[in-house]
């Protein structure tokens, strides 16, 4: 179901708001209808030494602006494609909708000489909705454009010009992405004197900007040279944090005649609040049913529970986006009327419901996603693609996800947590951190129970107690699906193979509470390894850390530890009567300022058990890029002692 | 024409079929209502009530589709059910049009609340090209609620009527198709699928027959890994036009029989190869023909040209006019268009070549029982060279000319021989297998040094191949794919052959050290080592204890792995894994594990073989056993032990 919300998330996010029909703008001439004969192609020698696929030779973006209400985007882009590994970057990908409208496309494909071999038509480009299947209508639509060819290396030239009607979200500018070598890049922006545009560069080198103006024409100009590739490393922030960028917003902004002003987070939250509001009469059926179900209760957490419960057994999430609903929301009556709606509608809904409650609400926009930037918080802008809502409760809020039916009350979700979101009151945005998945929230302890007999069987019996990203994940896996999609889950994620599924039972995830708990009882042959009399009894294949971490020593990047958590097991293994313990690891603990680990073992030979416990905690933070290695190493020593073994043979 | 349309009107009048299951939009049951699972499965997240079609044809014989269902929705989990997407060509078909929807949901007084989907909530989409979508989505939706849509969807004129379909993912009690056969217009059925129609009726009316199908109780059907296309096993009713003609006249026998099928696809290839000249195709074929000596040489250089040089632009098909001059401009085409391509320069070289139309797997087994042309989906080459024959399909990329695309191997194809119609069996013209030689040393600090030579042919090359090509290095790629689990192998030396050349057998050999496994270990006096090394990892890709469609393999396949590994300095082989030998009947997988020592070496020897492709129901749990067997074995290990040296005692 989340799903749900992130790929609708991504099309949102491309939403670009403004006013309709101001006539075209004067600036520079448009693009060429026919692609010049020749281009210039570098020396590709060096490029293939360096192990590159492809290079942007040149990237070239003009910005020009007329008005509060319109501007004219123009790029162009030289490519060159030096292997079969560097094919897809010959596709281009441009979104557009009532806001945003393609003027003019064209593309050309050139040999390693420079020469033009042909130029892009319109078979070579196909244009279909960029709307999920859980989308019932959006107009933001995709036109792909793709120049392929088989003699490398070869040239693209991809020129083309969008036309924003508004300026509520004015793309920002990325030259480079990852793992490509920019040759040369410069961005271009012409603004009349009445706007006034804002610009927040990042990881810009200094002097790249050059200002000039002219003629009641204010022109911003930058140029990059030599941008050498940027890797993607693991536990950081994406490309915001290592790849140069221009940022860029109107300071005041128009669209569809609702005036707005990023001039702060208030002016910004304002303008959502006006854009939005006398959209929340309830119907007299819709009031009597709160009415009957606020009856006896007290307290703001008992009501917004009940409503909350109404919101998830009466509606359902289904995208409609047209033009200015990108932003406004359908009036609550839509929702009482068809029992769905997309984020802003249901939010609305509940909202409406809280206001009618007479409990204090508030909407915040949020940049929903687990792998996307955080918000620029210094820079107010359009940075938003999703709703929730906040229930203030005493100290703190209670927090609502109205587009779920599977999320238990005040679950906030993954991919809302540990962010700036944009709270709406009556005086305007402010921003507001959501709260904290950390290892003291997202924590799973497993208790286990093997039994392995002479042939190396082995029976498992486990308990699991879950929370946070641990229950949320499995949330998704159990709720609503019968069970025997319950039992196929488990087999096919099982880290060894199961002989017989005894028994599995996950219904306290149809409660919509968490912690979460569940259990099941299997047969395997596969955990076990033997060779003649011996036995090898893993310490821990069933709950190891799935982690691939990169070579020592490259790292560029700080690292952010984010989704942090704890995990405890409990083992007891059961070994077969005649056998004993030929050899056992040794305990160990390791402790390190970002995580613990520690594993003891304790054999109780009177009762031919063997007790484990393992417990793995990675603490919320921030490192520096040389403690890297410190934490790879923890990793690989984790992943050793998982491995570890007990050896058990029979006594002679 | 006027006498004939009111013909119809008439007929309709009187057409009116009673049964217990189907009943009036909005005549929804209390029964229906409170219902709260469907006892044949408990597990169903919503069940079809009823469905029903009504087939009908305006005066061009056109057919029109009077679609009704209701549906149970059990569980929130299948609120999917309730949006409904259609998609249509305008150039050939009218799409949908009388749609009524309705959401009916149990109130609080028990009573029965009705919320009728509005006009204003049908959306209709430009999709890609000249597609479109018409959507809606049911509203007022909770768990409970019983769903209820009607439609007509009108076709364009067609000589085969679309299939009905009754099984899906969900269960449905009951599908019903209601048709009228006119003596104008008649057609032959054919059923597939394993479950049955309860009722057949066919009465005759007026020198028309009504014809009525029921299928009772059809059970979900799931995906299921190891499966052709999931729609070979959906039970469904297929049609085909046997004759049109006006009233008094004389019928036009419309029957396509593969006979005729061929006939027109072998006019329109004639038609489609004189379109281009030859000479660009002879001038081209001699360019990569030069001092080849055989036919098969000669096929292989071209068909390894088109193969790298053109792309497949994802579309199968199996029409062409001949018109290549912008594929070829473009180097980019669809199925029929680069293997045209490849037919024409293979001809020109003086190898024979002729088209084989095919159904690809996911376009589902061809029924050989319904002659209709949309069963085929894309086209192949056969080419003769040498007193051989192969089957060739470049659209895929570089690959060996002997391994057809896994796609196109799905039983039979049709050829178009210029003579004659003839149906060929798909075939590989090379075996899968890879052999696997080691010779290893362990260290007493349980550390592996050694070498692997590898050789492998069929897909095991192809897929080798196309991985390391694609690889950033052939190192990296070794260390991805066959070294996978083991991080801090050090890969020495690495001889690759032949990497280039799709055709040949891929082979390489390789020098590594310091690999160290969680399964290659010391303790106290002993070392336990897995002699299957990088072999060790297998997984049973059958998970599940129960199987509800039968099992098929793309192709059959064998793995060998000998290894010798000597014992280490100052060891004694303490322990080896017994002898494992298991075969299922008639050999149709079998799988052989023999450690032994000698002269100061374990040796291992694995054999894995699969020889059959398809395994039914009742073979699943011997199939599915033979795996866990292997799993098991490998798994096992030999124990070293520190040789006591007595002089050193006192």
């Amino acid at each position: 179901m989340l799903n749900k919300v992130y790929t609708y998330l991504l099309l949102f996010i491309l939403l670009i708001g403004c006013s309709s029909s101001t006539p075209v703008v004067e600036y520079e001439p448009s693009i060429s209808k026919n692609a010049t004969e020749r281009m210039v192609f570098p020396n590709t020698m060096l490029y293939t030494l360096q192990g590159y696929n492809h290079v942007v030779n040149d990237h070239q973006t003009s910005l020009y602006v007329k008005d509060k209400s319109s501007a004219v985007l123009k790029v162009r882009e030289d490519l060159i494609i030096l292997n079969e590994r560097g094919i897809e970057r010959g596709r281009l990908q441009l979104f557009y909708d009532s806001f945003r409208e393609i003027k003019a496309i064209s593309g050309a494909l050139y040999d390693f000489q420079g020469k033009l071999i042909r130029e892009l038509d319109e078979d070579d480009i196909i244009d279909f909705p960029a709307s999920s299947s859980y989308s019932l209508y959006e107009d933001n639509r995709v036109k792909e454009a793709t120049l392929n060819y088989n003699q490398f290396p070869y040239g693209i030239r991809f020129e083309y010009e969008i036309e924003l009607n508004g300026l509520l979200s004015v793309p920002g500018w990325y030259p480079q992405q990852f793992n490509e070598y920019v040759h040369q890049a410069g961005l271009h922006i012409e603004t009349p004197d009445s706007v006034s545009i804002k610009i927040k560069e990042q990881n810009m080198p200094v002097n790249a900007q050059k200002n000039t103006s002219s003629n009641q024409r204010n022109i911003y100009s930058w140029e990059l040279n030599k941008l050498e590739p940027v890797q993607h490393e693991r536990f950081t922030n994406l490309r915001e944090y290592n790849i140069p960028h221009v940022l860029l917003a109107a300071e005041e902004f128009e669209i569809d005649s609702y005036k707005g002003s990023f001039s702060s987070w208030k002016d910004f939250g304002l303008w959502y609040r006006k854009l939005n509001s006398g959209r929340q009469q309830l119907n007299e059926e819709t009031r009597s049913e709160i009415d009957s179900l606020m009856q006896g209760l007290s307290g703001i957490e008992n009501r917004a529970r009940v409503i909350y419960k109404y919101l998830q057994e009466n509606t359902r999430y289904i995208s409609i986006q047209l033009g200015i609903g990108g932003w406004q929301t359908f009036p609550a009556s839509f929702v009482e009327e068809k029992g769905y709606g997309d984020c802003k509608a249901l939010t609305n809904f509940t909202f409406s419901i809280f206001e009618y409650a007479g409990i204090k609400a508030y909407p915040v926009l949020i940049k929903n996603g687990t792998s996307n930037a955080p918000i620029v918080d210094d820079f107010p802008s359009q940075q938003f693609n999703h709703v929730v809502l906040a229930v203030p409760d005493g100290e703190r809020y209670i927090w609502l996800e109205c587009t779920s039916q599977i999320l238990p009350f005040g679950y906030i979700s993954l991919s809302n947590a540990d962010r700036y979101g944009l709270m709406i009151t009556e005086e305007g945005g402010k921003l507001i951190h959501t709260p904290v998945f950390d290892q003291k929230v997202n924590y799973r302890s497993n208790n286990t129970k093997i039994n392995v007999d002479e042939n190396g069987d082995a029976s498992i019996r486990t308990s699991t107690l879950s929370n946070g990203l641990f229950y949320e994940e499995l949330l998704y896996a159990f709720d609503g699906k019968p069970e025997s999609d319950h039992k196929s889950w488990l087999r096919n994620n099982y880290p060894i193979n199961i002989s017989d599924l005894l028994d599995f039972d996950a219904s306290s995830y149809k409660k919509k509470e968490f912690p979460g708990t569940h259990s099941y009882a299997i047969t395997t042959r596969s955990l076990v390894s033997k060779a003649g009399n011996r036995l090898f009894l893993p310490l821990n294949k069933l709950n190891t850390w799935d982690i691939e971490i990169g070579q020592n020593g490259d790292r560029t990047q700080d690292i952010d530890l984010r989704y942090t958590f704890t995990e405890i097991d409990s083992i007891q293994i059961q070994i077969p009567q005649g056998y004993y313990v030929e050899s056992i690891p040794a305990s160990e603990i390791i402790e390190k300022g970002f995580g613990t680990f520690s594993l003891k073992i304790r054999p109780e030979t009177e009762f031919n058990t063997i007790h484990i416990t393992r417990q793995l905690t990675l603490f919320r933070k921030k490192l520096s890029a040389e403690e890297f290695d410190a934490l790879s190493s923890f990793i690989r020593d984790v992943k050793k002692a998982d491995e570890l073994e007990i050896v058990i043979n029979k006594e002679s | 024409m006027k006498k004939y349309s009111f013909l119809v009107a008439v007929c309709m009048l009187g057409w009116s079929n009673v049964n217990a299951q189907v009943s009036e939009f909005g005549d929804v049951s209390m029964d229906e209502l409170t219902m709260e699972r469907y006892e044949a499965d408990t597990s169903a997240a919503a069940v079809v009530l009823f469905e029903s079609g009504r087939m009908t044809f305006d005066r061009w014989f056109r057919p029109e589709m009077e679609y009704h269902v209701r549906i149970k929705i059990l569980d929130e989990s299948a609120f999917d059910h309730a949006t409904i997407q259609v998609r249509y060509n305008p150039e050939i078909e009218q799409g949908i049009a009388k749609i009524k929807g309705a959401t009916y949901n149990l109130g609080e007084q028990g009573e029965m609340v009705t919320s009728k989907l509005n006009k204003k909530d049908i959306f209709k989409e430009d999709y890609i090209g000249n597609v479109k979508t018409t959507k809606f989505t049911l509203p007022s939706l909770s768990a409970g609620s019983v769903i209820e849509y009607s439609y007509v969807k009108k076709y364009g004129w067609t000589s085969n009527l679309p299939d009905w379909v009754v099984q899906r993912d969900i269960p449905v009690i009951w599908s019903e198709l209601n048709m009228r056969e006119r003596k104008e217009h008649t057609f032959k059925t054919s059923f597939a699928g394993a479950h049955p129609f309860a009722i057949q009726d066919s009465e005759p009316n007026k020198g028309n027959v009504d014809h009525r199908w029921v299928a009772k109780d059809v059970p979900g059907i799931k995906r299921e890994p190891f499966i052709n296309s999931l729609d070979n096993y959906r039970s469904r009713i297929l049609f085909q036009t046997e004759s049109i003609g006006a009233a008094g006249d004389r019928p036009v026998d419309l029957l396509l029989t593969w006979g005729r099928i061929y006939t027109g696809l072998k006019e329109l290839y004639s038609q489609a190869e004189k379109r281009e000249k030859e000479k660009f195709y002879k001038e081209e074929a001699a360019k990569l023909i030069g001092g080849l000596s055989t036919d098969e040489e000669k096929m292989a250089a071209i068909f390894d040209y088109v193969s790298k040089t053109y792309k497949w632009n994802g579309a199968h098909n199996i029409i062409t006019y001949g018109d290549f001059k912008k594929v070829r401009q473009k180097k980019e085409g669809d199925s029929v268009d680069i293997n045209f391509i490849l037919m024409r320069m293979l001809k020109s070289a003086g190898i024979g070549a002729t088209p084989v139309v095919i159904s690809t797997r996911a376009h589902g087994l061809i029924n050989k029982d319904a002659p209709f042309i949309d069963q085929f989906n894309s086209v192949i080459i056969l080419a003769r060279a040498d007193g051989k024959e192969f089957f060739l399909d470049a659209s895929m990329g570089p690959r060996s000319y002997k391994m057809l695309p896994e796609k196109d191997i799905n039983g039979a194809g049709m050829e178009i021989h210029p003579l004659l119609m003839k149906w060929v069996d798909i075939s590989l013209s090379e075996p899968t297998k890879d052999v696997y030689m080691v010779e290893a040393s362990v260290t007493p600090d349980a550390i592996v040094s050694g070498k692997v030579s590898a050789s492998m042919t069929g897909y095991f090359a192809q897929d080798f191949r196309v991985d390391m090509n694609k690889a950033e290095d052939h190192k990296q790629h070794l260390r991805k794919d066959l070294f996978d689990g083991f991080a801090g192998v050090v890969i020495d030396e690495l001889e690759v052959k032949d990497i280039e050349d799709y055709s040949k057998p891929m082979v390489y050999t390789s020098e590594f050290s310091n690999l160290r496994g969680d399964n290659i270990k010391v303790s106290g006096d002993f070392i336990y080592m897995n002699p299957m090394l990088f072999m060790s990892d297998l997984e049973n890709p059958f998970k599940e204890s129960e199987r509800t469609l039968p099992v098929n393999f793309v192709n059959t396949f064998s793995t060998r792995y000998i290894a010798n590994i000597k014992i280490p300095e100052g060891y004694e082989v303490d322990e080896l894994p017994k002898p494992k030998a298991f075969s299922l009947p008639d050999k149709a997988a079998t799988f052989r594990r023999v450690v032994s020592t000698k002269d100061g070496m374990v040796t291992v020897l694995f054999d894995q073989r699969l020889n059959k492709t398809d395994f039914p129901i009742e073979e699943y749990e011997q199939l599915r056993g033979l795996f866990r067997e292997i799993v098991e074995s490998n798994n096992e290990r030999v124990v070293f032990k520190k040789v006591r040296e007595i002089a050193n005692e006192e």
